[in-house]
């Protein structure tokens, strides 16, 4: 658990540029591999069921370290994270520190947990508590609360064992992807990715659009070299079908076949040596969907619009409309309700393209995307070959309520902030959103907020609703994690609209009005 | 639950305690403080205390300006200008220009000469002399924040009170270690006074720095330590392990580096960035004030590793916010266990408690401890650390 609990603090924390990726590295290399294994299951989103409530933690620790509640609460306030307000507290019981290893702390106290009555959940936490050296505290309680977040993404986890073990990052994230159960076996077998393997599990470089600078009529070509469609606001991924199960990759070369199961079901349909590019979306016509609950929400789909791979046979080096055609055949001959085609638009002139800008928001793109029909799918932002022809962003006024310092400059400034609308009298946030406004602005806007803290959360500075701005967005998703039930997609400060009183401000109804499903139209996530 | 920490309690009283006739240390003639009545203190209570003894007016009262003495007709660490200050030490939300005189420890003056300007009237008051200013007599006693900071302690007919400015219990080898000074009431700093503040070992906080710079400079690449400039930073310097490498000092370390020598304190020499030759420069340890994080100045260090060093790294969310590659907690206020202490130490029945996280402090005392605490406000609210570091930045910064 030292071990462990200095590597999460390395991957939670800023570090030097590579200190990450050789932690990791040197941790998979030195750990002996039944730790190993669950330090692979936590840092790749296994995190163990939560044993403990927060709140029980809290009251738990107040009990153990004699603090009344209210006091423990103050602390959290300061400290602005239960588990480790928890950790700290607890940290100053008298203690018998012993050495833990990772696996027998999960297997004889972690797991247990979960189990427990609230006695024996007790028992098991202050026993815990009094054993574990303060440095690996906080780790056990993030663990215990359910809270532990890893940190580090799967591929770069999955390209630290490789190198650690001299194995494939491609094959280790493939076998990641699958369900397994942490033990010494199973962390050697996952380790052991062939290079063969992993060959096989990769995707191809993404094809980028650029965006479309000045009017389509001065496109080459005219309209009759080039295909339209719809610029989905979902995810992008490669789906990748080979030998073994299907993969979906996403742009930033993440697997994240596992959080799309019924895509990944869907795509076991496709022949062999398949390999598609498209778009991860949710249609759905149920509305409006903050109200439906996450588990009745029907699930994603994905949209195709390219084909890179058929049988096993490399396409992207044809020509766009040859490849588009036999995708269209493969996605036909499918019937798969989440395996779609993205339709072409039709169009006899720009003109009548550019009306249909307007209706992208309702169907949940950000624009169109314009393709040469003679482009190869080269690596990265091949100059001219896909266009994209942005919308006019939506907008919103909202409330300045909280800030915080930002990155770069002089490291101190003010400049990250997040904004508020108004919904039953009170004011919810909505967006956060970093700089975006003239630097003489931000200086001042900085100078202000230093006057205005009502409350301090940890780094986070609540502010006096005094300031009122115009925010851009793409797009509203429908959220159950937010408090405002939605969250908006790219937002950015526009400009500060001094003139405008706090009362002015938009109300959380407008925004809930263009979530598309509302508008009763596709809708994507 | 806490154990408490090893605080020097101070056997006896002051040494004088019936002279009105004090003579000033240095600074040769003081005028009759008393004539220097500003027009609100004339507005001050204490001649309106009628022959009922019963409720008297407390000895320090919060105006405009800050902690004010009526009967001494002075002001602790004024905000704003006043005729007379004593000043427990040279932090910008302590020491603050344009008042007419200052009272303040003899090791402390350097630093204030630096903070206060050329022209400001500094008088020196060793740790321990006592001091007639109008019908209060005052004492200084360490306070262990910083070389010169100081508690001040006002007894005035009968009644003592002590005021602790900022102060730690750590040992602290570049200044007077705390004195707990017995009073009826004592005015205390909260700047961490919350139970999850409480400080690791500070020899394992240096080591930890040492095995940091050790490892950088095997690497070939310079570590660059945020550090306060006054107080943090010469700690620093005393603390860590000399033998690794260069010390190098932002210009704003420097200043405050040359006002303890001044001050008679040995500190290990220091180099400027601009005269090391570039492979030195890749084994040294830098101290710079926080404000030097992301300024030009740093680009003499490239690929430098960069850590801060403040009682703050203790939390999770501020040492993620800092966007450094470690965060070190080292501070030069008490800690939970070492507030708690400080303050049984007094024996104080009243406690004010100021500077941080005054309502849990209060609520605290007030409940576990049955004394009579109440908050005082301050000017410099929110977070001690990052108001100090705004104001640290007022400091000079660029190398002389």
């Amino acid at each position: 658990m030292r071990r462990f609990a200095a590597l999460h603090r390395v991957l939670d924390e800023p570090a030097r540029a590579g200190e990450r990726e050789a932690s990791l590295v040197a941790y998979f290399r030195e750990a002996p591999a039944e730790d190993a294994a669950w330090a692979l299951s936590f840092l790749t989103g296994g995190r163990p069921p939560r044993a403990v409530s927060a709140a029980a933690l809290e009251q738990w620790a107040a009990e153990v370290a004699d603090l009344p509640l209210w006091l423990v609460e103050a602390s959290r306030r300061a400290v602005s994270d239960r588990a480790e307000t928890v950790a700290l507290l607890v940290a100053a019981v008298p203690r018998e520190e012993r050495e833990w290893p990772l696996h027998r702390l999960v297997v004889e106290r972690l797991l247990p947990l979960a189990a427990a009555t609230a006695e024996e959940k007790r028992s098991l936490l202050v026993a815990t508590w009094r054993e574990l050296p303060a440095a690996e505290l906080l780790t056990f309680c993030q663990l215990a609360s359910g809270t532990f977040k890893p940190g580090v993404s799967i591929g770069a986890v999955s390209r630290a064992l490789a190198e650690a073990m001299a194995s494939d990052a491609g094959a280790i994230a493939q076998r990641l992807a699958e369900p397994w159960t942490p033990s010494a076996a199973a962390f050697r077998s996952l380790s052991a990715g062939t290079v063969e393997e992993g060959a096989a599990a990769r995707s191809y470089p993404f094809h980028l659009a650029a965006p479309l600078a000045g009017e389509p009529d001065e496109l080459p070509g005219g309209l009759a070299a080039w295909r339209a469609e719809w610029h989905w606001a979902g995810a992008r991924a490669q789906l990748v079908r080979r030998e073994a199960g299907p993969l979906l990759w996403s742009r930033a070369g993440e697997l994240i076949t596992a959080s799309y199961p019924a895509v990944a079901e869907a795509a076991e349909a496709l022949p062999a040596g398949t390999v598609l590019d498209g778009q991860l979306l949710r249609w759905d016509d149920s509305a409006p969907r903050a109200e439906v609950p996450e588990s009745a929400r029907p699930s994603i789909s994905y949209l195709a619009y390219d084909l890179l791979e058929l049988g096993g046979v490399d396409l992207r080096s044809r020509p766009l409309d040859e490849r588009r055609a036999a995708l269209r055949e493969l996605v036909a001959s499918l019937r798969e309700p989440r395996l779609l085609l993205s339709p072409l638009l039709e169009a006899a002139s720009w003109q009548e393209l550019r009306a249909l800008l307007p209706e992208a928001r309702a169907r949940q793109a950000v624009g169109l995307l314009l393709k040469r029909r003679d482009s190869t799918y080269a690596a990265g932002r091949e100059e001219g070959a896909w266009r994209k022809w942005s919308a006019a962003p939506l907008t919103v006024e909202a409330v300045l309520l909280y800030a915080q310092r930002g990155e770069g400059g002089r490291g101190s400034d003010y400049r990250d902030y997040t904004f508020a609308v108004w919904h039953e009298g009170e004011l919810v946030s909505v967006a956060k959103a970093s700089g975006g406004l003239p630097p003489r602005e931000i200086e001042e806007l900085d100078r202000w907020v230093r006057r205005h803290i009502v409350e301090s959360f940890g780094p986070v500075r609540q502010l006096v609703p005094e300031l009122v701005f115009e925010l851009a967005f793409d797009a509203v998703e429908p959220s159950g994690r937010h408090k405002a039930g939605l969250v908006l997609r790219n937002p950015r400060v526009l400009r500060w609209l001094r003139d405008r009183a706090p009362a002015e401000a938009a109300h959380l109804a407008h925004l809930r009005a263009r979530i598309p499903g509302a508008a009763g139209s596709v809708d994507g996530r | 639950m806490f154990e408490t920490p090893s605080i020097r309690l101070r056997g006896a009283r002051p040494r004088v305690r019936d002279s009105g006739s004090l003579r000033p240390e240095e600074g040769g003639a003081t005028p009759d403080l008393g004539s220097r009545l500003t027009s609100k203190a004339r507005r001050m209570p204490s001649a309106s205390a009628p022959s009922v003894r019963l409720p008297r007016p407390p000895l320090l009262e919060v105006t405009e300006h800050g902690l004010y003495c009526a009967a001494g007709d002075f002001h602790v660490d004024p905000w704003g200008p006043v005729a007379r200050a004593v000043v427990t030490h040279g932090h910008a939300d302590h020491a603050r220009r344009g008042s007419r005189a200052y009272l303040a420890a003899p090791s402390g003056l350097p630093v204030l000469r630096l903070r206060l300007g050329r022209d400001a009237r500094l008088e020196a008051l060793p740790f321990g002399e006592e001091r007639r200013l109008g019908d209060a007599t005052v004492s200084l006693h360490p306070a262990g924040h910083l070389l010169g900071s100081a508690q001040v302690r006002i007894e005035h007919r009968g009644e003592v009170w002590v005021v602790s400015g900022d102060y730690k219990t750590d040992s602290d080898p570049t200044c007077e270690p705390f004195e707990a000074v017995p009073c009826d009431t004592f005015v205390t700093e909260s700047t961490f006074g919350l139970p999850v503040f409480r400080w690791p070992a500070q020899a394992t906080v240096l080591a930890a720095i040492d095995a940091w710079w050790r490892e950088n400079a095997a690497a070939g690449r310079a570590s660059v330590v945020f550090a306060y400039a006054l107080g943090k930073a010469q700690r620093l310097l005393a603390g860590v392990d000399s033998s690794i490498g260069p010390l190098v000092v932002h210009g704003a370390v420097r200043a405050c580096v040359d006002a303890y020598r001044a001050a008679g304190r040995a500190l290990p020499a220091v180099h400027a960035a601009t005269t090391l030759p570039r492979e030195r420069l890749v084994r040294s340890l830098v101290i710079a004030p926080p404000s030097a994080q992301g300024s030009p100045w740093m680009r003499r260090f490239p690929g430098a590793s960069t850590a801060f060093v403040s009682g703050w790294m203790h939390l999770r969310a501020l040492r993620r916010q800092r966007r450094v590659d470690r965060g070190f907690v080292l501070s030069d206020h008490v800690d939970w266990p070492g507030l708690l202490g400080a303050v049984a130490a007094t024996g104080a029945a009243r406690v004010g408690v100021t500077h941080g996280y005054t309502g849990p402090v209060v609520r605290w005392l007030a409940e576990r401890s049955g004394l009579d605490a109440w908050a005082l406000p301050t000017r410099f609210t929110g977070e001690g650390g990052v108001e100090e570091e705004a104001l640290e930045a007022e400091a000079p910064e660029e190398e002389p």
